[in-house]
């Protein structure tokens, strides 16, 4: 009990400590890059606080488990299509995880698909981007579980929502790396340059989800009931 | 094993992560043309070292992309006020080409760092590192991790399966497609069993019972402590004469670099220095 207040409380002057250093090299140090700086600060920093507290709490072992079965499964479907560019069904498990065992899930399996795929595909300073971006979308979905469970054209709006969230978070990086601060300009060109991409993501995500949707949908259904995860 | 290789094992994961993040920290957000060619030349000759057929086959790339982003910037940006020439009426400027090439250098040099990176970060360091920041997290990834080739093999065999029950899907798109998707389903669904078997022997093991400890291969010896301590000092000076801005740059409307003095020049002096700690004691390693 003791040990685990004085964890706590390190654990919290950390956090408060890293934030306020990050804003004061950002302001400081890094003058020429502040935006990029500070905006990649914050990305891993929140994955850090995320993962932290999915660590203090207790989670039963089969939950544990159940949240690196999607992770795998959505890192071997970018495995899969790894020759075909932009369409992935790595979204579509992300969202599904995050439908159905929750919020919190959803933005682990996002953010550890990323980390993990990396590591093959390429690591770099946008994992971290990467990882909120796909982390968000998984979370998304677990918050309006209710309305993607029911509805197949609620789930291909989804898909299409988490095509483009993804394109525009990874695009304000770009902007903000290659520029000295968040230039509208820029990143509407390269909003634009994307569009193809973007395009695809989407028509992927809805295409995945919407055939997934039964056959992934049931068998997490009955994997929660029979097991009560 | 080469003596480098051996050395670069002995390294605590801990020391690599000080050394990774002091330089790509630097690297990635300052636009000093001097900082970005030592960390670019640096990169290169570590990741020489550490693989040369990887240095021949990224270096080529990293070229090219600077290339492509150094030409980018001037066409988008006409601020600057040496034009070069006009194009389609657009001015294009010498600062704007300074920016993009310190911009490209910055880029590529990141990526090149990263592909060393990679190369040194294996799979027990990751874990090791994620293990003290939360070793549920470690324990996901390395579950996924071997999770990946055994839903490969299984997909393998459900679709010799589906095969000699007389399920072919070559025949049509739509027919490969709800092929793949029987297979995936079967495969999920074994999958979950599987993991909740998995879920249940860990558990009768005693999982949550204590604190999850872990193997660990590197010890943080003498080494580590010398190496992370001298990568810290020069990080921090540099820190302080950056956040001091000896060597602040300007790039438009006229390239403006401070005259070089003696902090610019301890400035510089010390992120080289950083930037060769690891790559100078692999070097001396494979000599002895």
């Amino acid at each position: 009990m003791e040990r685990s207040s004085v964890k706590k409380i390190i654990s919290i002057f950390v956090l408060l400590t890293g934030s306020i250093l990050l804003l004061v090299l950002g302001l400081v140090v890094f003058r020429e890059k502040r935006y990029a700086w500070i905006s990649f600060g914050i990305a891993a920093l929140s994955c850090i606080v995320i993962l932290y507290g999915f660590d203090r709490r207790h989670t039963h072992i089969r939950r544990v488990v159940l949240i690196s079965v999607m992770t795998a499964l959505s890192v071997a479907g970018r495995f899969l299509f790894a020759v075909v560019p932009a369409f992935k069904p790595m979204t579509a498990v992300i969202v599904m995880t995050g439908m159905y065992f929750g919020a919190e899930a959803g933005f682990l399996c996002g953010a550890f698909t990323a980390v993990l795929s990396n590591f093959y595909f390429g690591q770099g300073p946008w994992t971290p981007f990467q990882m909120v971006s796909f982390g968000t979308i998984g979370l998304f979905a677990g918050i309006c579980h209710k309305p993607l469970k029911r509805s197949g054209i609620a789930l291909s709006f989804y898909g299409i929502f988490a095509g483009a969230l993804y394109s525009f978070i990874m695009d304000i990086w770009t902007v903000l790396w290659s520029q000295s601060s968040f230039d509208p300009e820029l990143y509407r060109t390269a909003l634009l340059t994307a569009v193809p991409f973007t395009t695809l993501y989407c028509i992927s995500n809805v295409i995945f989800l919407l055939l997934m949707r039964r056959p992934l949908g049931t068998r997490l259904e009955r994997v929660i009931t029979k097991y009560g995860v | 094993m080469s003596e480098s290789q051996r050395l670069l094992m002995r390294l605590h994961p801990v020391t690599i992560l000080c050394y990774m993040s002091a330089v790509m920290g630097i690297a990635m957000f300052s636009m000093n043309p001097m900082i970005q060619g030592c960390s670019t030349v640096s990169a290169c000759v570590l990741l020489r070292i550490l693989s040369e057929r990887i240095a021949w086959k990224r270096i080529p790339v990293f070229l090219f992309f600077c290339g492509v982003i150094a030409m980018l910037n001037p066409l988008f940006y006409h601020n600057g006020m040496t034009v070069l020439f006009y194009l389609n009426g657009n001015r294009i400027t010498l600062e704007a080409v300074r920016y993009g090439l310190c911009t490209a250098c910055m880029i590529g040099g990141v990526f090149l760092w990263c592909c060393s990176l990679s190369r040194m970060f294996t799979g027990d360091r990751v874990q090791c590192l994620l293990g003290t920041i939360s070793p549920k997290a470690a324990l996901i990834c390395s579950m996924a991790l071997r999770f990946l080739p055994i839903y490969v093999r299984q997909m393998e065999k459900t679709r010799a399966q589906q095969q000699i029950l007389g399920l072919y899907k070559e025949r049509t798109l739509i027919d490969r497609i709800r092929g793949n998707l029987r297979v995936f389903a079967a495969v999920t669904t074994w999958a979950f069993e599987h993991s909740m078997h998995t879920a249940d022997s860990m558990q009768a093991r005693g999982y949550g019972a204590r604190k999850r400890t872990q193997y660990r291969k590197q010890r943080f010896g003498r080494l580590d402590a010398v190496l992370c301590a001298i990568i810290a000092v020069l990080f921090i000076t540099v820190v302080i004469e950056l956040g001091r801005g000896s060597i602040a740059m300007r790039f438009y409307p006229v390239t403006d670099m401070l005259p070089i003095g003696v902090e610019s020049v301890i400035t510089y002096v010390c992120y080289a220095a950083v930037c060769m700690t690891l790559p100078v004691m692999l070097i001396a390693a494979r000599k002895q």
